[in-house]
């Protein structure tokens, strides 16, 4: 039964897209078939993460939003990018970059039922293992929309009392959105904090699953974004971190 | 009482009209204008007009006489009614005001019963005077029958003048109103960049020019809330269901697909504005909004109140009726209008109509009821125009000598047959 994934944070810069195309790639490695749309229209960004220049994106879900071409026409096959490990496959929908392109979601908005009508016809178009999306900080339409009909909800946090207060009320919505299966990743965590009681606070204060606590990664800084982070450094500790998030819902 | 006209218009001081008396006044109509001198009032009466001028025997710039000539002279039309008012000592004047054409007086003190009955004693007479005067009755009609003309010109451009056609589908419809103008509309448009087929059926619950004027207001705003892109709304997200089953949850219906939020958008927020500010109108329309995926042949519809509309499969066997799922719009605030869904598979059209054509009724005062109509729908293979003509024909010729009571729209949408 394929699964839809969707990845979520209150604020911004917390490492959605990070975790997004880490998960994608780690599912992948395994043989999966994997897609991934960057629901952030308003600010884009995975596709730098999979080495896709801007001029190869031949369509972008915009042009779905807009009418222009099908959903699975703006699919790109960008396993290749990511080496000769991968068995399975890794379509990305990316949000266009072009700035009138932005500017005329702003303007004009777009039909946000396209959104969900879009993502069963990339599962069924691509043969999809998994749908992943990668979505824009806050409580918006598409994000309420792909909560609303996702599987899984990876909610994104630090270990930030900002973080910790907008992350409860993202947690609260998804549980009036009945979403099957909800987990928390801390990421960033400073490596001077001790990770079991970071756990503790985060799953006493929030009563949501602790899936993985990440620690922040000079490495992974480091990359700044030019690759997926379980691909360049395969032995690094947070790989074994990340593979344990995918035992919650691959068993 | 008739107090729309004109008005009242008042030549005296205040030590005859007092503010009791002028508050009396203004209960009686919705324009009363006090003033003291009579040239004033003169040129008020030449400004517009009113339907009954009260004014004082004791004028400070002229007599009631020379004030009463040119405002009859003014009226040849006979339809300004006039009543003067005198001290007990003013019996001469009074006398000669009534001759030169002052309709009834009155003697000061004034009682607020007297002023009031006296004023509507004077309109009420000039009102049964001048139904009873034919040349007034007919320019009026005449003024009446061209201000409808123009309305059903106008109205005529609420309609679209042209239906679209999305490949493999063939749509038309018919709208014949019972008077000059009409309650019921139809409208089709394409929505979410072409991929969806939008198309609305309505009867508003009366007729003549007050149901005209609403059906023009529920036509533009469902077509404009239609073509809005508004935000999810919070409880229609929250209202997706509690089912812990992963990936049927996508199935829910209370989650937005393509076209969804449109047409929800478009009958509810149409209802609430409708309910929050016209509700005194006690006006209300019974509507079907389909909204159609050519490609798939999926309809999700909103059926407020509106008469079934019927889906015939290529035999010509009817296979469904789109019941209502909701009430009337405009009834009540706040009504939550779900969607349904059906299906048009290759073959299949549905044809949505008002009730002016199910109770057309012959000379012998019989209805043409829905077996008539599905008899004549029966008929695969027709094209949209073939359906709607059969129909109206056919209704044409059960109603020869009788009159047409109610408005006839129709909308046909037929899907075309797969070819192999
Ligand atoms: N564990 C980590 N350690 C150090 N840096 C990290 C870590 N995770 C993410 N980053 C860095 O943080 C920045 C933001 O990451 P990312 O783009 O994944 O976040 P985001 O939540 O998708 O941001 P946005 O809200 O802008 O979409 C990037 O520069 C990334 O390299
Ligand atoms: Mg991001």
């Amino acid at each position: 039964m394929p699964k839809v994934i969707s990845v979520h944070s209150f604020r911004g810069g917390t490492g959605k897209s990070n975790t997004t195309a880490n998960i994608a790639a780690l599912l992948a490695e395994q043989g999966m078939r994997v897609g991934v749309v960057d629901t952030d229209i308003l600010s884009p960004g995975i596709h730098v993460l999979f080495g896709l220049v801007e001029e190869k994106m031949v369509h972008s879900l915009n042009d779905y939003l807009w009418g222009s071409c099908n959903v699975e026409d703006a699919a790109l096959d960008i396993t290749a990018n990511l080496g000769d490990a991968i068995k399975g496959k890794i379509y990305l929908i990316p949000s266009s970059m072009k700035t009138g392109d932005i500017a005329r979601i702003l303007r004009e908005g777009y039909d946000v039922g396209l959104l969900n009508d879009g993502y069963e016809r990339l599962i069924k178009q691509l043969n999809l293992d998994f749908l992943l999306i990668d979505t824009h900080p806050g409580l918006n339409e598409e994000t309420l929309l792909s909560i609303a009909i996702s599987d899984v909800l990876i909610i994104v946090m630090r270990p930030d009392a900002q973080d910790f207060q907008g992350t409860a009320v993202t947690v609260e919505v998804a549980r009036q959105l009945s979403v099957p299966l909800m987990l928390l990743v801390v990421n960033k965590t400073p490596q001077i904090f001790d990770s079991q009681m970071v756990k503790k606070r985060v799953e006493n204060s929030l009563r949501c699953e602790v899936a993985a606590i990440l620690p922040h990664s000079d490495e992974m800084m480091a990359l700044a974004s030019e690759g997926v982070f379980v691909m360049k450094y395969p032995d690094h500790p947070m790989v074994r971190m990340l593979k344990k998030v995918l035992d919650y819902f691959q068993k | 009482m008739n107090e729309t006209l004109g008005g009242i218009l008042v030549v005296a001081d205040s030590g005859i009209i007092n503010a009791t008396l002028a508050q009396t006044l203004f209960s009686l109509a919705q324009r009363v204008m006090i003033v003291n001198e009579a040239k004033q009032a003169l040129a008020l009466a030449e400004a517009g007009p009113f339907n009954l001028v009260l004014f004082s025997a004791r004028l400070p710039d002229m007599t009631a006489q020379e004030f009463l000539r040119p405002i009859k002279n003014a009226d040849s039309a006979n339809t300004v009614a006039t009543l003067v008012i005198g001290d007990p000592d003013q019996d001469v004047e009074l006398e000669q005001c009534l001759q030169a054409g002052a309709d009834d007086f009155l003697i000061t003190p004034i009682s607020e019963g007297l002023l009031k009955a006296r004023v509507q004693f004077v309109l009420e007479h000039n009102r049964l005077r001048h139904q009873h005067e034919p040349s007034l009755e007919n320019a009026e009609l005449l003024k009446i029958e061209h201000d409808i003309q123009v309305a059903r010109r106008i109205q005529a451009g609420f309609l679209p003048t042209e239906l679209p056609k999305p490949g493999g589908w063939d749509v038309a419809a018919c709208f014949q109103p019972a008077r000059e103008v009409a309650g019921d509309f139809y409208d089709a448009f394409m929505l979410s960049q072409n991929r969806r087929l939008g198309f609305v059926i309505a009867d508003v619950v009366d007729k003549g020019v007050p149901a005209a004027l609403f059906m023009a207001l529920v036509r533009s705003l469902t077509r404009a809330f239609a073509q809005q892109n508004y935000s999810i709304n919070w409880t229609d997200i929250l209202e997706a269901g509690t089912s812990a089953q992963p990936f049927t949850r996508r199935q829910t219906r209370a989650i937005p697909s393509t076209g969804t939020m449109a047409l929800k958008n478009a009958v509810q927020l149409t209802n609430n504005y409708i309910t929050e500010n016209h509700m005194q109108d006690n006006m209300f329309a019974t509507l079907f909004f389909g909204m159609l995926d050519p490609a798939t042949g999926q309809l999700a519809y909103i059926n407020a109140g509106h008469n079934p509309p019927v889906i015939f499969d290529g035999n010509g066997n009817l296979k469904l009726e789109l019941k209502p799922t909701s009430m009337a719009v405009g009834m009540m605030p706040d009504t939550n209008y779900s969607i349904e869904f059906a299906q048009i598979d290759p073959g299949d059209f549905i044809f949505c109509y008002t009730d002016g054509v199910t109770e057309a009724r012959n000379a012998g005062g019989d209805f043409f009821m829905e077996d008539r109509l599905f008899e004549l729908l029966a008929r695969p293979g027709t094209t949209a125009r073939g359906l709607v003509d059969h129909v109206y024909a056919a209704l044409q010729d059960f109603m020869t000598g009788a009159v047409q009571f109610d408005d006839i729209t129709m909308i046909a949408v037929v899907r075309q047959p797969e070819r192999f």
